[in-house]
Protein backbone atom coordinates (compact mmCIF):
# COMPACT_ATOMS: atom_id res chain seq x y z
CA UNK A 1 0.00 0.00 0.00
CA UNK A 2 0.99 3.61 -0.87
CA UNK A 3 0.62 6.43 -2.46
CA UNK A 4 0.99 7.84 -5.84
CA UNK A 5 1.38 10.96 -7.62
CA UNK A 6 -2.02 12.64 -8.48
CA UNK A 7 -2.91 11.20 -11.87
CA UNK A 8 -5.06 14.62 -12.84
CA UNK A 9 -4.89 16.09 -16.11
CA UNK A 10 -1.65 18.47 -16.72
CA UNK A 11 0.06 17.39 -13.07
CA UNK A 12 1.91 14.48 -14.86
CA UNK A 13 1.42 13.76 -18.71
CA UNK A 14 0.85 9.71 -18.89
CA UNK A 15 2.43 9.71 -22.19
CA UNK A 16 4.05 12.19 -23.86
CA UNK A 17 3.68 13.43 -27.11
CA UNK A 18 6.17 12.65 -29.90
CA UNK A 19 6.19 12.19 -33.61
CA UNK A 20 6.60 8.12 -32.89
CA UNK A 21 3.93 8.23 -30.41
CA UNK A 22 1.41 10.30 -33.17
CA UNK A 23 3.18 7.61 -36.54
CA UNK A 24 1.78 4.48 -33.86
CA UNK A 25 -1.31 6.26 -33.27
CA UNK A 26 -2.28 6.78 -36.66
CA UNK A 27 -1.81 3.44 -37.62
CA UNK A 28 -3.46 2.14 -35.41
CA UNK A 29 -6.22 4.30 -35.95
CA UNK A 30 -5.62 3.78 -39.69
CA UNK A 31 -5.56 -0.91 -39.33
CA UNK A 32 -8.79 -0.25 -36.92
CA UNK A 33 -10.85 1.58 -39.18
CA UNK A 34 -11.12 -1.49 -41.34
CA UNK A 35 -12.41 -3.63 -38.68
CA UNK A 36 -11.10 -6.65 -36.95
CA UNK A 37 -10.27 -10.15 -38.28
CA UNK A 38 -7.16 -9.14 -40.30
CA UNK A 39 -4.16 -10.00 -41.30
CA UNK A 40 -0.96 -9.10 -39.81
CA UNK A 41 0.25 -5.30 -41.25
CA UNK A 42 3.80 -4.11 -41.88
CA UNK A 43 4.15 0.30 -42.45
CA UNK A 44 7.46 1.79 -43.09
CA UNK A 45 7.92 4.81 -41.07
CA UNK A 46 9.92 7.45 -43.28
CA UNK A 47 10.39 11.41 -42.56
CA UNK A 48 7.79 13.30 -43.85
CA UNK A 49 10.05 16.00 -44.57
CA UNK A 50 12.26 13.27 -46.37
CA UNK A 51 9.73 11.81 -47.94
CA UNK A 52 8.18 15.16 -49.54
CA UNK A 53 11.63 16.28 -50.44
CA UNK A 54 11.74 13.50 -52.62
CA UNK A 55 8.20 13.75 -53.79
CA UNK A 56 6.82 16.97 -53.84
CA UNK A 57 3.66 16.17 -55.05
CA UNK A 58 2.87 14.05 -52.07
CA UNK A 59 2.78 17.07 -49.40
CA UNK A 60 -0.57 17.99 -49.93
CA UNK A 61 -1.27 14.71 -48.30
CA UNK A 62 1.22 13.94 -45.97
CA UNK A 63 2.36 17.68 -45.26
CA UNK A 64 5.55 19.33 -44.78
CA UNK A 65 6.62 17.07 -42.04
CA UNK A 66 7.81 20.62 -40.20
CA UNK A 67 7.11 19.19 -36.97
CA UNK A 68 9.46 16.15 -37.33
CA UNK A 69 6.57 13.76 -38.00
CA UNK A 70 6.65 10.31 -39.74
CA UNK A 71 4.87 8.74 -42.46
CA UNK A 72 3.66 5.30 -42.60
CA UNK A 73 3.94 3.43 -45.49
CA UNK A 74 2.04 0.44 -45.91
CA UNK A 75 3.65 -2.53 -47.19
CA UNK A 76 2.50 -5.13 -49.29
CA UNK A 77 3.03 -8.70 -49.52
CA UNK A 78 3.10 -8.80 -45.69
CA UNK A 79 2.84 -12.85 -45.57
CA UNK A 80 -0.46 -13.44 -42.97
CA UNK A 81 1.04 -17.21 -41.61
CA UNK A 82 4.25 -16.71 -39.59
CA UNK A 83 4.32 -13.04 -39.39
CA UNK A 84 6.90 -13.32 -36.56
CA UNK A 85 9.41 -15.47 -38.34
CA UNK A 86 9.06 -13.39 -41.46
CA UNK A 87 10.02 -10.64 -39.28
CA UNK A 88 13.49 -11.85 -38.45
CA UNK A 89 14.46 -12.22 -41.92
CA UNK A 90 13.42 -8.82 -43.25
CA UNK A 91 15.55 -5.64 -43.22
CA UNK A 92 15.26 -2.17 -44.58
CA UNK A 93 16.70 0.02 -46.61
CA UNK A 94 18.49 3.26 -44.93
CA UNK A 95 16.14 5.42 -46.21
CA UNK A 96 13.30 4.07 -43.61
CA UNK A 97 13.73 5.52 -40.36
CA UNK A 98 11.23 2.93 -38.52
CA UNK A 99 8.39 0.85 -38.79
CA UNK A 100 5.66 -0.23 -37.63
CA UNK A 101 3.44 -3.79 -37.15
CA UNK A 102 0.08 -4.18 -36.40
CA UNK A 103 -1.42 -7.90 -35.63
CA UNK A 104 -4.39 -9.53 -34.09
CA UNK A 105 -4.00 -12.05 -31.13
CA UNK A 106 -6.43 -13.91 -28.83
CA UNK A 107 -5.40 -13.90 -25.60
CA UNK A 108 -6.18 -15.83 -22.37
CA UNK A 109 -5.54 -14.72 -19.04
CA UNK A 110 -1.46 -16.02 -17.77
CA UNK A 111 -3.03 -19.15 -15.84
CA UNK A 112 -5.08 -20.18 -18.68
CA UNK A 113 -2.83 -19.77 -21.23
CA UNK A 114 -0.07 -22.65 -19.78
CA UNK A 115 -3.35 -24.67 -19.25
CA UNK A 116 -3.44 -25.22 -23.31
CA UNK A 117 -2.74 -28.21 -24.81
CA UNK A 118 0.90 -28.93 -26.23
CA UNK A 119 -0.46 -29.63 -30.03
CA UNK A 120 -1.38 -26.31 -31.73
CA UNK A 121 -4.31 -27.71 -33.29
CA UNK A 122 -5.69 -28.15 -30.26
CA UNK A 123 -4.49 -25.54 -28.89
CA UNK A 124 -6.35 -23.39 -31.30
CA UNK A 125 -9.58 -24.94 -30.69
CA UNK A 126 -9.19 -25.11 -27.06
CA UNK A 127 -8.19 -21.56 -27.39
CA UNK A 128 -11.24 -20.52 -29.94
CA UNK A 129 -14.13 -22.22 -27.33
CA UNK A 130 -12.35 -20.67 -24.19
CA UNK A 131 -14.53 -18.31 -22.28
CA UNK A 132 -12.01 -16.13 -20.79
CA UNK A 133 -10.28 -15.45 -24.56
CA UNK A 134 -9.98 -12.14 -25.64
CA UNK A 135 -8.88 -10.42 -28.58
CA UNK A 136 -6.89 -7.67 -29.23
CA UNK A 137 -5.03 -5.47 -32.01
CA UNK A 138 -1.31 -5.36 -30.98
CA UNK A 139 0.43 -1.83 -32.38
CA UNK A 140 4.33 -1.33 -31.87
CA UNK A 141 6.29 1.13 -33.74
CA UNK A 142 9.88 1.51 -33.10
CA UNK A 143 13.01 4.01 -34.80
CA UNK A 144 16.33 2.92 -35.96
CA UNK A 145 17.59 6.24 -34.02
CA UNK A 146 15.89 4.30 -30.47
CA UNK A 147 12.31 4.55 -29.37
CA UNK A 148 9.33 2.35 -29.37
CA UNK A 149 5.47 3.08 -28.73
CA UNK A 150 2.95 0.51 -28.39
CA UNK A 151 -0.73 0.33 -28.41
CA UNK A 152 -3.53 -2.35 -27.76
CA UNK A 153 -6.74 -2.40 -28.55
CA UNK A 154 -9.12 -4.49 -27.72
CA UNK A 155 -11.96 -6.14 -29.50
CA UNK A 156 -16.25 -5.66 -27.99
CA UNK A 157 -15.34 -3.11 -26.47
CA UNK A 158 -17.38 0.36 -27.15
CA UNK A 159 -16.26 -0.52 -30.79
CA UNK A 160 -15.92 3.11 -31.20
CA UNK A 161 -12.36 3.23 -32.89
CA UNK A 162 -11.80 6.66 -31.41
CA UNK A 163 -13.27 4.52 -28.21
CA UNK A 164 -10.03 5.27 -25.87
CA UNK A 165 -11.14 2.95 -23.09
CA UNK A 166 -10.45 0.31 -25.27
CA UNK A 167 -7.05 1.74 -26.55
CA UNK A 168 -4.14 0.48 -24.27
CA UNK A 169 -0.95 2.62 -25.04
CA UNK A 170 2.62 2.87 -23.83
CA UNK A 171 6.60 2.80 -24.30
CA UNK A 172 7.43 -0.85 -24.29
CA UNK A 173 3.77 -2.63 -23.69
CA UNK A 174 4.63 -5.20 -25.95
CA UNK A 175 8.15 -5.92 -26.05
CA UNK A 176 8.35 -9.14 -28.09
CA UNK A 177 7.14 -7.50 -31.18
CA UNK A 178 9.18 -4.36 -30.55
CA UNK A 179 12.25 -6.74 -30.06
CA UNK A 180 11.38 -8.25 -33.37
CA UNK A 181 11.16 -4.52 -35.09
CA UNK A 182 14.12 -3.42 -33.60
CA UNK A 183 15.88 -6.73 -35.42
CA UNK A 184 14.49 -5.94 -38.35
CA UNK A 185 16.03 -2.43 -38.24
CA UNK A 186 19.36 -3.09 -37.25
CA UNK A 187 20.26 -5.88 -39.91
CA UNK A 188 21.91 -4.74 -42.87
CA UNK A 189 19.39 -4.14 -46.04
CA UNK B 1 19.69 -19.07 -35.94
CA UNK B 2 20.91 -18.29 -39.60
CA UNK B 3 19.40 -14.76 -40.50
CA UNK B 4 19.50 -13.76 -43.79
CA UNK B 5 18.29 -10.12 -44.54
CA UNK B 6 16.70 -8.77 -47.01
CA UNK B 7 15.09 -5.79 -48.00
CA UNK B 8 11.34 -5.70 -47.21
CA UNK B 9 9.21 -8.71 -48.04
CA UNK B 10 7.65 -6.15 -51.01
CA UNK B 11 9.87 -5.74 -53.67
CA UNK B 12 11.26 -2.57 -53.89
CA UNK B 13 11.91 -1.67 -57.16
CA UNK B 14 14.91 -2.90 -59.67
CA UNK B 15 17.37 0.43 -58.34
CA UNK B 16 16.60 -0.11 -54.67
CA UNK B 17 14.46 3.39 -54.15
CA UNK B 18 12.62 2.70 -51.42
CA UNK B 19 9.53 4.95 -52.52
CA UNK B 20 8.74 2.64 -55.59
CA UNK B 21 6.07 0.52 -54.16
CA UNK B 22 5.23 1.89 -51.22
CA UNK B 23 2.28 4.36 -50.84
CA UNK B 24 1.58 6.19 -47.68
CA UNK B 25 -1.38 4.88 -45.85
CA UNK B 26 -3.81 8.04 -46.32
CA UNK B 27 -4.18 7.55 -49.64
CA UNK B 28 -4.65 3.78 -49.82
CA UNK B 29 -7.97 1.86 -49.36
CA UNK B 30 -7.90 -1.52 -47.64
CA UNK B 31 -9.39 -4.84 -48.19
CA UNK B 32 -10.40 -6.93 -45.14
CA UNK B 33 -9.21 -10.36 -45.21
CA UNK B 34 -10.57 -12.72 -43.15
CA UNK B 35 -7.92 -14.86 -42.04
CA UNK B 36 -7.27 -18.30 -41.62
CA UNK B 37 -8.40 -19.01 -37.81
CA UNK B 38 -5.57 -21.22 -36.89
CA UNK B 39 -2.56 -18.21 -38.06
CA UNK B 40 -4.64 -15.62 -36.05
CA UNK B 41 -4.87 -17.35 -32.62
CA UNK B 42 -1.67 -19.19 -32.27
CA UNK B 43 -0.45 -18.00 -29.27
CA UNK B 44 3.26 -16.83 -29.09
CA UNK B 45 3.71 -17.27 -25.87
CA UNK B 46 7.19 -16.66 -25.09
CA UNK B 47 6.83 -13.42 -26.25
CA UNK B 48 4.18 -12.76 -23.76
CA UNK B 49 5.75 -13.61 -21.00
CA UNK B 50 8.25 -11.16 -21.53
CA UNK B 51 8.04 -8.72 -18.21
CA UNK B 52 6.90 -5.01 -19.18
CA UNK B 53 7.56 -2.03 -17.16
CA UNK B 54 4.48 -1.56 -15.53
CA UNK B 55 2.79 -1.13 -12.71
CA UNK B 56 -0.67 -1.92 -11.33
CA UNK B 57 -2.87 0.10 -8.70
CA UNK B 58 -5.33 -2.13 -7.61
CA UNK B 59 -8.06 -1.02 -4.62
CA UNK B 60 -6.55 -1.71 -0.97
CA UNK B 61 -7.59 -2.22 2.24
CA UNK B 62 -9.55 0.69 3.81
CA UNK B 63 -8.64 1.62 7.48
CA UNK B 64 -11.25 3.30 10.07
CA UNK B 65 -9.24 6.14 11.26
CA UNK B 66 -12.24 6.20 14.22
CA UNK B 67 -10.99 3.05 14.89
CA UNK B 68 -7.86 1.05 15.83
CA UNK B 69 -4.77 -0.02 13.70
CA UNK B 70 -2.95 -2.54 14.74
CA UNK B 71 -5.00 -3.49 17.62
CA UNK B 72 -4.69 0.12 19.44
CA UNK B 73 -6.82 3.12 18.87
CA UNK B 74 -5.67 5.05 15.80
CA UNK B 75 -5.93 8.08 17.06
CA UNK B 76 -5.39 8.91 20.96
CA UNK B 77 -5.69 12.38 21.89
CA UNK B 78 -2.93 13.37 24.95
CA UNK B 79 -3.41 15.26 27.88
CA UNK B 80 -6.42 16.76 29.59
CA UNK B 81 -8.61 17.76 26.94
CA UNK B 82 -12.33 16.41 26.64
CA UNK B 83 -12.94 14.52 23.97
CA UNK B 84 -15.82 12.82 22.82
CA UNK B 85 -17.49 9.81 21.20
CA UNK B 86 -17.86 8.90 17.72
CA UNK B 87 -20.19 7.00 15.88
CA UNK B 88 -19.69 5.27 12.19
CA UNK B 89 -16.22 5.19 10.26
CA UNK B 90 -14.45 7.58 8.59
CA UNK B 91 -11.76 5.21 6.72
CA UNK B 92 -8.86 6.43 4.64
CA UNK B 93 -8.64 4.55 1.77
CA UNK B 94 -5.28 2.73 0.07
CA UNK B 95 -4.09 1.65 -3.15
CA UNK B 96 -1.64 -1.72 -3.46
CA UNK B 97 0.67 -1.14 -6.57
CA UNK B 98 3.34 -3.26 -7.93
CA UNK B 99 6.39 -2.56 -5.97
CA UNK B 100 9.56 -1.24 -8.11
CA UNK B 101 10.97 -4.71 -8.31
CA UNK B 102 7.68 -6.25 -9.10
CA UNK B 103 7.41 -7.84 -12.92
CA UNK B 104 4.23 -8.40 -14.86
CA UNK B 105 4.05 -9.92 -18.15
CA UNK B 106 2.19 -8.69 -20.89
CA UNK B 107 -1.15 -11.16 -20.79
CA UNK B 108 -0.85 -9.59 -16.87
CA UNK B 109 -0.70 -6.33 -17.75
CA UNK B 110 -3.64 -6.74 -20.42
CA UNK B 111 -5.73 -8.50 -17.92
CA UNK B 112 -5.37 -5.78 -15.21
CA UNK B 113 -6.53 -3.39 -18.08
CA UNK B 114 -9.67 -4.86 -19.18
CA UNK B 115 -10.61 -4.75 -15.05
CA UNK B 116 -12.51 -1.86 -14.53
CA UNK B 117 -11.45 -1.49 -10.98
CA UNK B 118 -7.13 -1.64 -11.66
CA UNK B 119 -5.40 1.06 -13.49
CA UNK B 120 -2.40 -0.27 -15.52
CA UNK B 121 0.32 2.59 -15.41
CA UNK B 122 4.08 2.70 -16.77
CA UNK B 123 6.41 1.83 -13.42
CA UNK B 124 8.35 5.00 -14.09
CA UNK B 125 5.50 6.58 -13.58
CA UNK B 126 5.37 5.64 -10.00
CA UNK B 127 9.33 5.01 -9.20
CA UNK B 128 10.56 8.11 -11.31
CA UNK B 129 14.37 7.82 -12.04
CA UNK B 130 14.63 3.98 -11.25
CA UNK B 131 13.30 5.02 -7.88
CA UNK B 132 14.50 1.86 -5.62
CA UNK B 133 12.28 0.06 -3.03
CA UNK B 134 14.08 1.22 -0.27
CA UNK B 135 13.80 4.85 -1.46
CA UNK B 136 10.36 4.70 -1.99
CA UNK B 137 9.39 3.57 1.29
CA UNK B 138 11.47 6.09 2.87
CA UNK B 139 9.72 8.75 0.33
CA UNK B 140 6.20 6.95 1.65
CA UNK B 141 7.44 7.05 5.19
CA UNK B 142 8.03 10.91 5.21
CA UNK B 143 4.84 11.73 3.32
CA UNK B 144 3.05 9.53 5.87
CA UNK B 145 4.36 11.57 8.98
CA UNK B 146 4.30 14.91 7.42
CA UNK B 147 0.08 14.32 6.83
CA UNK B 148 -0.04 13.06 10.39
CA UNK B 149 1.56 16.81 11.85
CA UNK B 150 -0.76 18.18 8.98
CA UNK B 151 -4.08 17.09 9.85
CA UNK B 152 -3.59 17.99 13.33
CA UNK B 153 -2.83 21.23 12.52
CA UNK B 154 -5.50 21.40 10.41
CA UNK B 155 -7.72 19.85 12.47
CA UNK B 156 -6.71 22.30 15.24
CA UNK B 157 -6.83 25.18 13.28
CA UNK B 158 -10.69 24.26 12.24
CA UNK B 159 -11.69 24.07 16.01
CA UNK B 160 -10.40 27.71 16.51
CA UNK B 161 -7.15 26.13 18.30
CA UNK B 162 -3.83 29.23 18.30
CA UNK B 163 -1.28 27.29 16.51
CA UNK B 164 1.69 28.91 16.25
CA UNK B 165 4.23 27.92 13.46
CA UNK B 166 7.46 28.89 12.91
CA UNK B 167 9.97 28.12 10.09
CA UNK B 168 13.42 26.19 10.64
CA UNK B 169 16.01 24.46 8.77
CA UNK B 170 15.33 20.89 7.23
CA UNK B 171 19.00 20.36 5.98
CA UNK B 172 21.52 22.77 4.28
CA UNK B 173 22.92 22.05 1.35
CA UNK B 174 26.92 20.79 1.30
CA UNK B 175 28.79 23.76 -0.90
CA UNK B 176 25.44 25.92 -0.77
CA UNK B 177 25.10 29.49 0.24
CA UNK B 178 24.50 28.41 3.62
CA UNK B 179 27.00 25.72 4.35
CA UNK B 180 28.75 26.09 7.52
CA UNK B 181 26.48 29.12 8.32
CA UNK B 182 23.40 27.62 8.83
CA UNK B 183 22.26 24.45 10.78
CA UNK B 184 19.65 21.90 10.45
CA UNK B 185 16.90 23.02 13.27
CA UNK B 186 17.85 26.53 13.17
CA UNK B 187 14.56 28.76 13.81
CA UNK B 188 14.56 31.70 11.47
CA UNK B 189 12.96 34.67 12.72
CA UNK B 190 12.99 37.29 10.00
CA UNK B 191 14.90 37.74 6.60
CA UNK B 192 16.12 41.03 5.92
CA UNK B 193 14.37 42.66 8.66
CA UNK B 194 10.90 41.43 8.16
CA UNK B 195 9.36 38.32 10.54
CA UNK B 196 8.42 35.44 9.17
CA UNK B 197 6.43 32.63 10.57
CA UNK B 198 6.06 30.14 7.06
CA UNK B 199 9.03 28.69 4.91
CA UNK B 200 6.73 30.98 2.23
CA UNK B 201 7.08 33.85 3.48
CA UNK B 202 10.89 33.36 3.79
CA UNK B 203 10.90 32.52 0.28
CA UNK B 204 9.31 35.32 -0.91
CA UNK B 205 11.44 37.92 0.96
CA UNK B 206 14.42 35.99 -0.28
CA UNK B 207 13.00 36.42 -3.90
CA UNK B 208 13.41 40.15 -3.59
CA UNK B 209 17.02 40.06 -3.46
CA UNK B 210 19.30 39.67 -6.44
CA UNK B 211 20.93 36.45 -6.99
CA UNK B 212 24.87 36.89 -5.53
CA UNK B 213 23.19 39.80 -2.93
CA UNK B 214 23.20 39.45 0.77
CA UNK B 215 20.68 38.20 3.23
CA UNK B 216 20.32 39.12 7.14
CA UNK B 217 18.86 36.69 9.14
CA UNK B 218 17.89 36.62 12.45
CA UNK B 219 17.60 32.94 14.09
CA UNK B 220 17.20 31.01 17.14
CA UNK B 221 19.46 28.34 17.69
CA UNK B 222 19.14 25.81 20.77
CA UNK B 223 17.39 29.30 22.80
CA UNK B 224 19.89 31.47 21.40
CA UNK B 225 19.41 34.49 18.67
CA UNK B 226 22.21 35.09 16.33
CA UNK B 227 22.11 37.91 13.33
CA UNK B 228 23.70 35.86 10.09
CA UNK B 229 24.94 37.51 6.64
CA UNK B 230 24.46 35.00 3.95
CA UNK B 231 25.64 35.87 0.32
CA UNK B 232 22.41 34.44 -2.10
CA UNK B 233 23.65 32.78 -5.10
CA UNK B 234 21.52 32.12 -8.62
CA UNK B 235 19.63 28.65 -8.53
CA UNK B 236 20.95 26.04 -11.17
CA UNK B 237 17.83 26.35 -13.08
CA UNK B 238 16.96 29.83 -13.31
CA UNK B 239 20.05 32.23 -12.81
CA UNK B 240 17.33 35.14 -11.80
CA UNK B 241 16.44 33.24 -8.92
CA UNK B 242 18.33 33.90 -5.66
CA UNK B 243 19.03 31.05 -3.49
CA UNK B 244 20.36 30.44 0.36
CA UNK B 245 20.78 26.57 -0.48
CA UNK B 246 18.41 25.26 2.59
CA UNK B 247 15.21 23.43 2.33
CA UNK B 248 12.35 24.75 5.05
CA UNK B 249 10.22 23.07 7.50
CA UNK B 250 7.34 24.38 9.35
CA UNK B 251 7.31 23.55 13.26
CA UNK B 252 4.43 24.39 15.11
CA UNK B 253 3.39 24.37 18.63
CA UNK B 254 0.48 22.25 19.41
CA UNK B 255 -2.18 22.60 21.99
CA UNK B 256 -2.83 19.91 21.79
CA UNK B 257 -1.00 16.81 21.29
CA UNK B 258 -2.61 13.81 19.35
CA UNK B 259 -1.07 9.94 19.15
CA UNK B 260 -1.23 8.78 15.52
CA UNK B 261 0.04 4.98 15.24
CA UNK B 262 -0.46 4.25 11.67
CA UNK B 263 2.59 3.33 10.17
CA UNK B 264 4.63 0.10 8.83
CA UNK B 265 2.32 -1.29 5.86
CA UNK B 266 0.63 1.87 4.89
CA UNK B 267 2.70 4.87 3.50
CA UNK B 268 1.91 8.55 1.61
CA UNK B 269 0.24 11.47 2.36
CA UNK B 270 -3.39 10.80 1.27
CA UNK B 271 -4.79 10.05 4.58
CA UNK B 272 -4.15 13.46 5.75
CA UNK B 273 -7.55 14.43 5.12
CA UNK B 274 -9.72 11.63 6.76
CA UNK B 275 -6.90 12.19 9.83
CA UNK B 276 -8.21 15.82 10.13
CA UNK B 277 -11.57 14.68 10.55
CA UNK B 278 -11.30 12.07 12.79
CA UNK B 279 -9.31 14.57 14.71
CA UNK B 280 -12.02 16.86 14.64
CA UNK B 281 -14.88 14.47 15.25
CA UNK B 282 -13.00 13.35 18.89
CA UNK B 283 -12.98 16.91 19.55
CA UNK B 284 -15.96 18.18 19.22
CA UNK B 285 -19.59 17.09 20.94
CA UNK B 286 -22.13 14.49 18.38
CA UNK B 287 -20.64 12.59 15.45
CA UNK B 288 -19.58 14.12 12.55
CA UNK B 289 -20.64 10.84 10.33
CA UNK B 290 -24.47 10.56 11.86
CA UNK B 291 -23.17 7.02 12.26
CA UNK B 292 -22.84 6.50 8.55
CA UNK B 293 -19.91 4.48 7.01
CA UNK B 294 -17.78 7.35 5.27
CA UNK B 295 -14.71 6.63 3.68
CA UNK B 296 -12.27 9.68 1.27
CA UNK B 297 -9.05 10.15 0.72
CA UNK B 298 -7.22 13.79 0.27
CA UNK B 299 -3.84 15.26 1.05
CA UNK B 300 -3.89 18.13 3.69
CA UNK B 301 -2.27 21.20 4.69
CA UNK B 302 -1.63 22.45 7.63
CA UNK B 303 -3.65 25.35 6.48
CA UNK B 304 -6.79 22.82 5.67
CA UNK B 305 -6.41 22.74 1.48
CA UNK B 306 -7.42 20.09 0.29
CA UNK B 307 -5.04 18.30 -2.07
CA UNK B 308 -5.37 15.79 -5.28
CA UNK B 309 -4.16 12.27 -4.48
CA UNK B 310 -3.22 8.84 -6.93
CA UNK B 311 -5.58 6.06 -7.44
CA UNK B 312 -9.36 7.81 -6.64
CA UNK B 313 -10.80 4.87 -8.79
CA UNK B 314 -8.99 2.11 -6.64
CA UNK B 315 -9.79 3.54 -3.72
CA UNK B 316 -13.43 4.22 -4.62
CA UNK B 317 -13.82 0.32 -5.18
CA UNK B 318 -12.35 -0.56 -1.88
CA UNK B 319 -14.24 1.66 -0.34
CA UNK B 320 -17.46 0.25 -1.37
CA UNK B 321 -15.65 -3.43 -0.95
CA UNK B 322 -16.00 -2.18 2.59
CA UNK B 323 -19.43 -0.96 2.22
CA UNK B 324 -18.97 2.99 2.29
CA UNK B 325 -21.80 5.01 1.67
CA UNK B 326 -19.83 8.15 1.77
CA UNK B 327 -17.13 8.91 -0.48
CA UNK B 328 -15.07 12.26 -0.09
CA UNK B 329 -12.91 13.34 -3.08
CA UNK B 330 -10.38 15.84 -3.82
CA UNK B 331 -11.88 18.56 -5.98
CA UNK B 332 -9.13 17.91 -8.11
CA UNK B 333 -9.58 14.31 -8.38
CA UNK B 334 -13.39 14.79 -9.09
CA UNK B 335 -13.45 14.06 -13.22
CA UNK B 336 -11.77 11.08 -12.57
CA UNK B 337 -13.81 9.91 -10.07
CA UNK B 338 -16.80 10.58 -12.05
CA UNK B 339 -15.11 8.63 -14.67
CA UNK B 340 -17.16 5.27 -14.06
CA UNK B 341 -19.13 3.63 -11.78
CA UNK B 342 -20.21 5.48 -8.36
CA UNK B 343 -20.75 1.97 -6.66
CA UNK B 344 -24.04 3.52 -5.01
CA UNK B 345 -21.78 5.83 -2.84
CA UNK B 346 -22.66 9.96 -2.21
CA UNK B 347 -19.55 11.11 -3.78
CA UNK B 348 -18.44 14.72 -2.38
CA UNK B 349 -16.38 17.48 -3.24
CA UNK B 350 -13.82 18.46 -1.18
CA UNK B 351 -11.81 21.47 -1.19
CA UNK B 352 -11.02 22.52 2.50
CA UNK B 353 -11.23 20.54 5.31
CA UNK B 354 -14.22 23.21 6.19
CA UNK B 355 -16.40 22.20 3.70
CA UNK B 356 -15.84 18.30 4.12
CA UNK B 357 -16.60 18.84 7.95
CA UNK B 358 -19.97 21.29 6.91
CA UNK B 359 -21.04 18.65 3.88
CA UNK B 360 -20.39 15.64 6.18
CA UNK B 361 -22.72 17.89 9.12
CA UNK B 362 -25.57 17.91 6.71
CA UNK B 363 -25.49 14.29 5.60
CA UNK B 364 -25.55 13.06 9.30
CA UNK B 365 -28.38 15.26 9.98
CA UNK B 366 -30.09 13.98 6.38
CA UNK B 367 -28.39 11.82 4.28
CA UNK B 368 -30.22 13.19 0.89
CA UNK B 369 -28.72 16.29 1.57
CA UNK B 370 -27.88 18.67 -1.19
CA UNK B 371 -23.86 18.63 -1.02
CA UNK B 372 -21.34 19.73 -3.34
CA UNK B 373 -20.40 16.47 -5.42
CA UNK B 374 -18.37 14.86 -8.23
CA UNK B 375 -21.24 14.25 -10.85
Amino acid sequence: MSDLPPTTDGVLELHPDSPLRRAALEVEQHVAEAGWDQPPRLFALVRTAELVAKQPELAAQVGDGADGSFTPIEQEGVPAEDFEDALTRLAWPDEVHGCAAVIERVMLPQDAAEDLPEDPEAAAAALAEHPERQEVRLVAAVLREGGSHSAVRRRGGTGEPSGDSDLLEGPELVPGLVALLDQTLAAEA
Amino acid sequence: MGRVSVTPPPPVGPDHDPWIGLEPTVSRRYVTVVVAALSTILLTIVAFLMPVPYATLEPGPVFNTLGEFNGEPMLTVEGDVQTYPTDGALDFTTVSVTGPDGRLSFTEALWAWFDPDVKLVPMDFLYPDGETAEESDARSAAQLASSKDSSTVAALRALDYEVPEQVSVADVAEDGASADVLEAGDVILSVDGTAVSTPQQAIDVVSTVSPGDPVTLVIDREGAQQELSITTRPAEEDPEVPRIGVSLASTFDLPVQIDNNVGDSVGGPSAGTMFALAIYDLLTPGSLTGGQRVAGTGEITPDGEVGPIGGVRQKMAGANADDAEVFLVPAGNCAEAADGDDFGMTIVKITTLDDAISSLEKLAADPDAKVPTCS
